[in-house]
């Protein structure tokens, strides 16, 4: 079995999370993250040394970073340029053209992060059916090299139009550039092979953008990992909810955007698969925000565009990108009145620091954890093992302050509060399973983070989640999760055909040539894998339609008939949307290939029974209705033998993390250690 | 005639804050959840992609309780006209539960015969306790050209079918009959028929979700809860209004024709009155109806307020029924925005948008730091049809991007589609060439056409199309005499049209035209507006104006000509400036 290190690096802290294949055991380390993040990186492994772990006998290291996404967040990256075709340069600033804050008369997007001043037309052009109308002027080109140095430029994104159907001028201009210049160079189509022009531009600017400042993070980060021992492969999370390879992590930065919470949702894709749950809600919460990903048949929800900064005002990224819904609701969302006189939960953040009020360290302002700690969800003295000391009569009096201009008992209030970020989380999970036409009751939820445990029973009642799991140590189970993600790749082409005009033997080839394109990729990885997962699908819609959805598709396809992909898309179209329409002629407007690569992983070790049946507990008033106090069983969770049995109210505490049984739920310890709870029917 | 908006209400109750958020959210999550299948499973590009609709959840009597979030801002509560015919012609105890029920009605609905409404009511316990009720925009519904939206229809019979509060469901089951007449009256069956099944689906889960959480919560906490929402948005709007100086405030414009007669400019005057805490739109001194389709019903110039009453004073208060008592409309029947007797409406959404500015002016002199300049308040909706080259029929439509208005504190904003546009985005150009036989030549900024001033508006685009296999071509364009102006001192900004370029000929420029025939080869270029300016040109930074000449978004020229700014390699010539600055004085 092979040795795997997972390193998650956060705001606050750097989690690892190894496991030494030889004496089958899992090490944990954390350290705090450093201005350098790589440097946090480097002092943990040492710290793993220290704790019996041999990093230099690990095959792999899998790293999720923030690096890409803070990049552009804080608009640090290289000078970049972009080169269009002729008549279009302002296709990245004029984008879509929407207000999506629709009375707001002042409404602005972020600027582009290429000013018009760099961003260069060439002559040339090639039409939707990807024939060259006008060839690529190679004087031009020759003259923008010099240009390019001339005004000192980093970073080069180039897209034309229908570059996505015919590459040719891209790769020419691609290949003079990177010949002639020392810029880090991106064409669009190496990143994505669908239309509409701005997503496309958008994504390649991005990618050059943040182009040099990640290729010398990667590059450090692995200096570091050797200066430690590490002579095994660094693998990176990507976007996807796969791994990437460094070389192609440098490549393409811009598949990062989204590497920080994927390890979460490979590891509760794990855990549906031992606890036989095809369907999960992956949700983790925090101190500033709460994630769900979707896990649909084993495999995670991803979006075909993305935003970076946001849908409102932030950048297309069109390429896979795990679908996570993020709410502004974490431990240290403050509550306030807001101008109608209502209470209001979030979105502004306490954060770390000063962090809540019962941190004692400056915080003012009530926050979702002082309201945990008055209601007695929290003990004071065991909050992050005992790391941070809670102040309860400071929360109490900052939302007795609340209670006072509401008119309203205290304890109502902080239930309020409680509710209220219960409900924000909810309705944004509600969306997305919604948005993919299933409903919550047939899922099951994995609840992680530190302060995922203690919300989860409150927000699956609101979904009318009947169950959920709490794996062991929930406060590093982003870094764990990393442990067992595959090696992933999306591949996608644009196809704009109507289904019936489709000829299938050739749509077997197109599909087949995606298919190597991912299969070549993952054979230069050169890790060993237990198997490799091919998937076909085909975004389908009805003529006239803008919406696709993605349908999976039998492999091979040639012989079939047409009235048999309808037919898969009609079923698909029913089960999202409840209805279909006879007589519209169907569309197909992209093909897409997931070829995923399964390396061995860990296996998910079962805990000792315990000898003493009867473990320790004791008792602490917990106010669940809003009202009084009902006495409430806590216990220590590394006590629970498998096969425990309890019922609500309790509350089991570990190091870093609390879960709430509410009245009504029950809960039991499987062999792996994982806590289930079963949501009552009285909610 | 005037007419009150809505009486107010003396109901205070005592609500309990708490369950009243919890109601507010789980309403707004709802309203959300239609929306997502609504344009998720239409077929008219306008409704999946430009949004061109609307959900909301009516009460009993047709007020608002709930809307949802990315309906486009103009038919922001005025589903509950809608509903209030039906109950009317049927009477409460006519609807009953699995009707399903279609309304386009002009006279009531006020706007182009498209904007198609189904409502479908919700019952408690056999008792009628609200509506479901969703509009969108058809591709088709009959009348003499394809599309149904024409610039020189002159009255409501050229533009399509007319549906009254029409029953197209009866207690769970589909009218054949009625179906099928809509059926043979449209172009698009299949689209329109699709776009009505996926308005019904989405007043079902409505319904449905509706439902639910009266029996979660009960109907007494939900029903008070929503009247103490009420009650709040109309406390905050009138403590809005209480800051506003008293006063009457006027604005003034006009709309460059009516698609008939092009030497006729049509005036629109409107005076918004202050008093204490309530604010009045006197519509009454606008210009009468037109023969051409310039036109808009009552319904529509109460939305018309109510969008630019709430963009410019309580953007961020949701849009309920409490949030407009405070405002009363005066608008007597037989204007532009209360047209009557079967006038035609094919371009209300034109006239709206100058409507919505010119409030907007007007507010300009109340509250200054809340209103921008001008935007290009343009339409500039422009279509293609013809045949592709299998020979297949295509139509398309969509509108242009232009510039807004600069504010008080910095530039406008430039792309963006029209005040009562949302969330509405441009189809791009790469599927335009995919699925039309259509080739974009170029897509870009105009240089100089922003209104310029210490800060300056947005600017406008050009984007010139041809079409390869030739076809027709029908647009809207106006603003092009009352161009988007610029507020204290700043200056107006270049307006839109369309020129038509054809080899050996002389270009010919159009605001408004139906079904000109396009040959191959022939160039196509839409010039969007720009934004107006604010404050004087010449009191801006020339360092500015350097940055704006770098980035070409002002020329070397306009520098000199508009701001008063001469620039010399590449830097401001500080000596010269001054000179020009002073030889030109500062003019209001």
């Amino acid at each position: 079995m092979p040795s795997v290190i997972g390193i998650d690096i956060g705001g606050t802290f750097t989690d690892l999370v190894a496991y030494d294949g030889k004496a089958r055991k899992l090490v944990f380390g954390k350290t705090s993250t450093t201005v350098s993040p790589d440097e946090g990186a480097v002092i943990g492994l040492r710290k793993l040394e220290r704790s019996d772990f041999r990093v230099a006998g690990t095959d792999v290291l899998k790293h999720g970073t923030t690096v890409v996404i803070n990049s552009i967040l804080e608009r640090r990256g290289a000078k970049t340029a972009l080169v269009t075709t002729e008549g279009f340069r302002d296709i990245l600033e004029i984008g879509r053209g929407n207000r999506p804050e629709s009375f707001n008369l002042f409404f602005k997007r972020l600027a582009p992060l290429v000013p018009r001043e760099h961003r260069f037309e060439l002559r040339e052009r090639i039409n939707a059916k990807g024939e060259v109308l006008m060839p690529l002027d190679q004087e031009q080109l020759a003259a923008l090299a010099v240009r390019l140095k001339d005004e000192k430029i980093e970073a080069v994104a180039i897209c034309f139009l229908h570059a996505y159907r015919n590459p040719v001028h891209e790769k020419a201009v691609a290949a003079y550039l990177a010949e002639n210049t020392r810029c880090f160079v991106t064409a669009s189509h190496e990143l994505s092979r669908e239309f509409r022009e701005y997503e496309r531009t958008s994504t390649a600017v991005l990618n050059a953008f943040v182009g040099p400042r990640t290729s010398t993070y990667v590059k450090r980060f692995e200096q570091g990992a050797q200066s430690t021992g590490f002579k095994g492969q660094l693998l990176l999370m990507g976007s996807n909810g796969g791994v990437l390879t460094a070389e192609e992590a440098v490549r393409k930065p811009v598949l990062l955007i989204e590497s920080g919470p994927v390890g979460g949702a490979a590891g509760a894709a794990e855990i549906g698969k031992i606890t036989n749950h095809a369907n999960i809600i992956a949700f983790d919460m925090g101190g500033t925000t709460a994630k769900a990903v979707m896990i649909e048949n084993g495999e995670a929800a991803v979006t075909p565009v993305y935003y970076a900064a946001g849908y409102n005002r932030g950048y297309a990224v069109q390429a896979a990108v795990l679908d996570i819904v993020e709410v502004g609701t974490g431990g240290g969302s403050i509550a306030w009145i807001n101008e109608f006189g209502a209470l209001t939960v979030g979105p502004r953040s306490a954060g770390a620091v000063p962090g809540p009020v019962c941190y004692g360290a400056g915080g003012t302002e009530p926050t979702v954890t002082d309201a945990n700690l008055v209601l007695g969800r929290l003990h004071p003295d065991r909050f992050l093992g005992g790391e941070i000391k809670l102040h309860r009569p400071a929360a109490q009096s900052a939302i007795e302050a609340l209670a006072r201009k509401l008119e309203e008992p205290l304890e109502r209030v902080a239930a309020g509060i409680i509710n209220l970020a219960t409900l924000t989380m909810a309705s944004a999970v509600k969306m997305t399973t919604i948005e993919r036409g299933y409903d919550p009751r047939d899922f099951a939820m994995v609840a992680y983070g530190g302060a995922g445990p203690l919300h989860a029973s409150l927000v699956a009642r609101e979904l009318n989640v009947r169950k959920v799991i709490v794996p062991r140590h929930p406060g590093h189970f982003c870094a764990y999760g990393m442990l067992y993600a595959s090696l992933r790749y999306d591949v996608v082409q644009t196809t704009a055909k109507a289904l019936n005009d489709l000829d299938l033997d050739q749509t077997q080839r197109d599909f087949a040539g995606l298919e190597d394109q991912g299969r070549h990729v993952l054979n230069r990885v050169g890790i060993e894998l237990r198997e490799t997962r091919v998937s076909w699908y085909a975004d389908m819609r009805y003529q006239g339609q803008e919406h696709t959805i993605k349908i999976r598709l039998p492999s091979p396809l040639a012989g079939r008939a047409h009235e048999e992909l309808h037919k898969l898309f009609e079923e698909g179209y029913r089960r999202r949307y409840g209805h279909t329409s006879a007589n519209v002629a169907v569309d197909v407007v992209n093909l897409r290939v997931v070829v995923e690569g399964v390396p061995e992983r860990p296996p998910v070790e079962q805990i000792r029974t315990k000898a003493n049946p009867a473990p320790r507990h004791e008792t602490r008033p917990v106010i669940f209705d809003g009202k009084s106090a009902t006495s409430c069983t806590v216990w220590d969770r590394d006590d629970l033998p498998p096969g425990f049995r309890l019922t609500g109210p309790a509350i089991i505490e570990e190091e870093a993390s609390t879960t709430v049984i509410l009245p009504g739920d029950a809960a039991s310890i499987d062999d792996y250690g994982y806590i289930h709870i079963e949501i009552g029917v009285d909610s | 005639m005037s007419a009150v908006m809505a009486a107010p209400v003396e109901r205070k109750a005592k609500f309990d804050p708490i369950m009243l958020e919890v109601v507010r959210n789980l309403l707004i999550a709802t309203m959300d959840e239609c929306e997502i299948n609504l344009s998720r499973t239409a077929f008219s590009p306008i409704i999946y992609e430009v949004k061109d609709y609307c959900i909301g959840l009516l009460d009993h009597e047709g007020n608002t309780v709930a809307q949802s979030r990315g309906s486009v801002p103009t038919f922001m509560a005025d589903l509950g006209d809608s509903v209030r015919d039906g109950l009317a012609i049927y009477g409460a105890d006519g609807i009953q539960p699995g009707d399903v029920l279609l309304m386009n009605y002009s006279e009531v609905c006020g706007q182009h015969l498209n904007n198609v409404v189904v409502y479908l009511p919700v019952h408690l316990e056999g008792r009628l306790i609200g509506f479901m009720a969703s509009r969108a925009h058809w591709s088709d519904v009959g009348g003499r050209v394809s599309g149904s939206v024409s610039t020189d229809t002159t009255e409501i019979f050229q533009e399509g079918l007319q549906l009254r509060s029409i029953k197209v469901y009866k207690r769970g089951k589909p009218d054949e009959e009625i179906l099928r007449i809509i059926r043979h009256n449209v172009r698009l069956p299949e689209a329109s028929m699709g776009d009505m099944e996926a308005q019904i689906a989405a007043c079902e889960i409505g319904r449905q979700r509706y439902i639910a959480l009266i029996q979660k919560y009960g109907w007494d906490t939900v029903n008070g809860c929503v009247h103490a929402m009420w009650d709040q948005c109309e406390a905050l709007m009138r403590e809005q209004i209480r800051q506003i100086p008293d006063g009457t405030y006027v604005g003034e414009s006009f709309l460059d024709d009516d698609g008939v007669t092009f030497d006729k400019t049509i005036p629109i005057r409107i005076k918004v009155i202050v008093h204490g805490d309530s604010l009045t739109v006197d519509y009454s001194e606008l210009a009468p109806q037109t023969p051409g389709p310039m036109n808009a019903g009552y319904s529509a110039g109460l939305s018309a307020a109510k969008v630019a009453i709430k963009s410019a004073i309580v953007p961020n208060v949701p849009a309920t029924e409490g949030t407009f008592r405070p405002i009363k409309v005066v608008l007597p029947p037989g204007t532009i925005m209360s047209a009557v007797d079967n006038a035609a409406m094919s371009l209300w959404t034109v006239t709206i948008k100058t409507i919505v500015d010119t409030i907007l002016l007007a507010l300009s002199g109340a509250i200054p730091d809340r209103i921008p300049a001008a935007h290009h308040g343009s339409m500039g909706a422009f279509m293609f049809a013809g045949r592709d080259e299998r020979g297949k029929r295509f139509s398309t439509v969509d509108s242009v991007l232009g510039g807004w208005g600069a504010g008080p504190n910095g530039d406008g904003f430039s792309p963006l589609k029209t005040v009562t546009h949302g969330d509405t985005r441009q189809v791009p150009t790469e599927v335009e060439e995919t699925f039309w036989p259509l080739l974009v030549k170029r897509y870009e900024w105009i240089p100089d056409s922003a209104g310029p001033g210490r800060f300056r508006g947005g600017l406008g685009l050009r984007k010139v199309y041809s079409l390869p296999q030739g076809g027709r071509f029908t647009a809207a364009f106006e603003r092009s005499k009352c161009p988007p102006w610029g507020l204290f001192g700043g200056g107006a900004a270049k307006t839109g049209k369309v020129i038509v370029r054809e080899a050996s000929k002389e270009p010919v420029v159009y605001q408004k035209v139906t079904s000109l025939e396009i040959k191959p080869g022939v160039e196509i270029e839409l010039h969007s507006g720009g934004g107006g300016g604010r404050g004087h040109a010449f009191e801006r930074d020339p360092q500015r104006v350097l940055e704006d000449v770098r980035q070409g978004y002002v020329s070397i020229e306009g520098a000199r000509k508009d701001y008063a700014v001469a620039i010399k390699a590449g830097k401001v010539d500080e000596e010269e400036t001054r000179r020009l600055r002073e030889k030109t004085p500062l003019a209001g």
